[in-house]
């Protein structure tokens, strides 16, 4: 069983089953920053990506639903970072070690005199895999909407909660100087994502972009070019003189440009999306998804 | 037929994201600081003693381990000593300016074995409070004594066994009197792994 939706599945799994606690408390202080910023970098870029329901927002009032999937493999250079010894551990040394989408190996290191210091390894994630919902609302002035929306778990588990939001708007700026009928097609958007992934990650993105494409009544191929900006905030708790210590690392995306293609066949109410985007993580993505459209146009600003 | 098609393709999408969780190995390490105090108060030459209990000290650093002693396959690969710190604490009667201190140790795991130099000599000074790094005082026959300790305590080999370690030293001047707490400070680092249900996708190493 080589791949599986991580939010549907084990998110829900996660959410009545173990201590989540362990994934995250390999480290404190900095080391902690650069062992999971791959996790904060792969979690924000996959939300904002795929978010384009479509290529032509049109001037029919229509209703979407589709889920999104998402899958995001770490860049090689997104395996380790540079992790230090210990204040107390002699000589001090800066080593590369996983991170923790990384080796799952511990790396050890020899100090003085016999004395020796192991960083923890990581979990060998190849790939994280995602899947959201999404309710498009369109068609009027050039103007579509996403909604986002999904809670899982319960409050009283040691996972805690998911609760995913976000919101998109996209608008047509091509229907001001290119012709009705032109098969080309330039969107600007926004999409905003809030997100808490249990009891232990805190997230928030903004994410700009603009989409152009070329597309006919039934297939188009379009990119996407913008700027992401968001905050991933990971709380554990951790030992230290057998007391349960708690530790928040704030981190922020270290990738704010986001780019991709793609390309999106409509099939009577039925829509289909693929495309890929980066350039690190890389992200492979598609939209299933069903379109109800009214017959009638709305009148054009 | 499209709604067919449809219905099959949403099918195959819940039907791959519902499979068995798999199980991936995990590597990792933790280290914790163990205190041996040692109360000083003495005219002429220092001798003490401070135990240290092997089951003690794992049994300290597993419960650190966040539940994960409850999971699959659970395996302590390495406890080593990782550095090591000295704290003087002038005490009241104190009249030495600095002593001269070093360190033995032994074991008690057949019976008790020779004693051997942990820490060579040096001279610390006496201030109200004094931290000195004892890294590069250890010797590498009292170190590999801890370590093989500690690689037998891990293995179950000895029940009960203890490291004894001993101060000695010597108050500056000769004729002062010493009047300190002495803390030897040893952090340990262990390595273990198990193997945990994977929250994430991974194509890496799988338990079976």
């Amino acid at each position: 069983m080589k791949y599986r939706f991580m939010l549907l599945c084990l998110l829900g799994h996660a959410a009545y089953s173990q201590q989540v606690n362990s994934f995250f408390d390999a480290y404190i202080g900095t080391n902690a920053q650069g062992y999971l910023q791959p996790l904060a970098d792969m979690t924000i870029t996959g939300l904002n990506t795929g978010i384009q329901p479509s290529i032509r927002i049109g001037d029919k009032f229509n209703v979407r639903l589709s889920l999104h999937t998402a899958h995001i493999f770490p860049d090689k250079s997104q395996k380790t970072f540079m992790a230090d010894t210990p204040d107390s551990f002699d000589p001090k040394t800066t080593v590369e070690v996983p991170t923790i989408v990384g080796n799952a190996s511990n790396v050890k290191v020899a100090g003085v005199n016999g004395t020796s210091y192991a960083f923890s390894g990581g979990y060998n994630i190849t790939r994280l895999s995602w899947a959201t919902p999404q309710l498009s609302i369109g068609g009027f002035y050039g103007t579509d909407i996403s909604l986002r929306f999904m809670t899982l778990g319960k409050t009283d588990t040691d996972f805690g909660k998911f609760n995913q939001i976000g919101v998109g708007l996209r608008h047509s700026v091509s229907q001001y100087f290119l012709k009705k009928d032109s098969p080309y097609v330039i969107n600007i958007g926004y999409q905003f994502n809030k997100a808490d992934i249990g009891r232990y990650i805190q997230l928030q993105s903004n994410y700009a972009y603009l989409q152009a494409g070329v597309t006919n009544k039934n297939i188009g191929f379009f990119a996407f070019g913008g700027y992401q900006m968001g905050t991933f905030d990971v709380s554990y708790t951790y030992k230290e003189d057998n007391t349960d210590k708690a530790q928040t690392v704030n981190l922020k995306n270290q990738f704010p440009v986001l780019l991709g293609i793609g390309t999106h066949i409509q099939l009577g109410f039925f829509s289909l999306t693929l495309g890929a985007s980066g350039m690190k993580p890389l992200i492979a993505f598609g939209n299933i998804g069903f379109r109800f459209q009214s017959k009638t146009k709305q009148t054009k600003p | 037929m499209k709604k067919l098609l449809l219905l099959a393709v949403l099918f195959s999408v819940f039907a791959i994201s519902c499979g068995r969780v798999p199980y991936i190995y995990v590597e990792k390490s933790i280290s914790h600081t163990k205190d041996l105090v040692y109360t000083i108060n003495t005219t002429g030459s220092i001798n003490q003693t401070s135990y240290l209990s092997m089951d003690e000290l794992v049994r300290t650093l597993t419960e650190g381990l966040d539940g994960q002693l409850n999971k699959r396959d659970y395996t302590i690969k390495e406890l080593v000593v990782q550095s090591a710190e000295i704290k003087l604490k002038r005490n009241t009667g104190n009249t030495a300016l600095s002593m001269n201190i070093s360190s033995l140790v032994a074991n008690n795991e057949v019976s008790v074995s020779p004693k051997v130099p942990l820490l060579r000599e040096s001279n610390i000074e006496i201030n109200e409070v004094t931290v000195a790094g004892a890294n590069f005082s250890f010797m590498n026959d009292g170190l590999d004594k801890i370590n093989n300790t500690l690689a037998n305590a891990i293995k179950r080999l000895y029940r009960g066994s203890t490291l004894i370690i001993d101060i000695k030293g010597s108050p500056l001047p000769v004729t002062a009197r010493v009047a300190v707490t002495l803390t030897l400070s040893i952090t340990f680092n262990m390595q273990y792994s198990y193997c945990e249900e994977s929250l994430f996708v991974i194509d890496g190493k799988v338990c079976p």
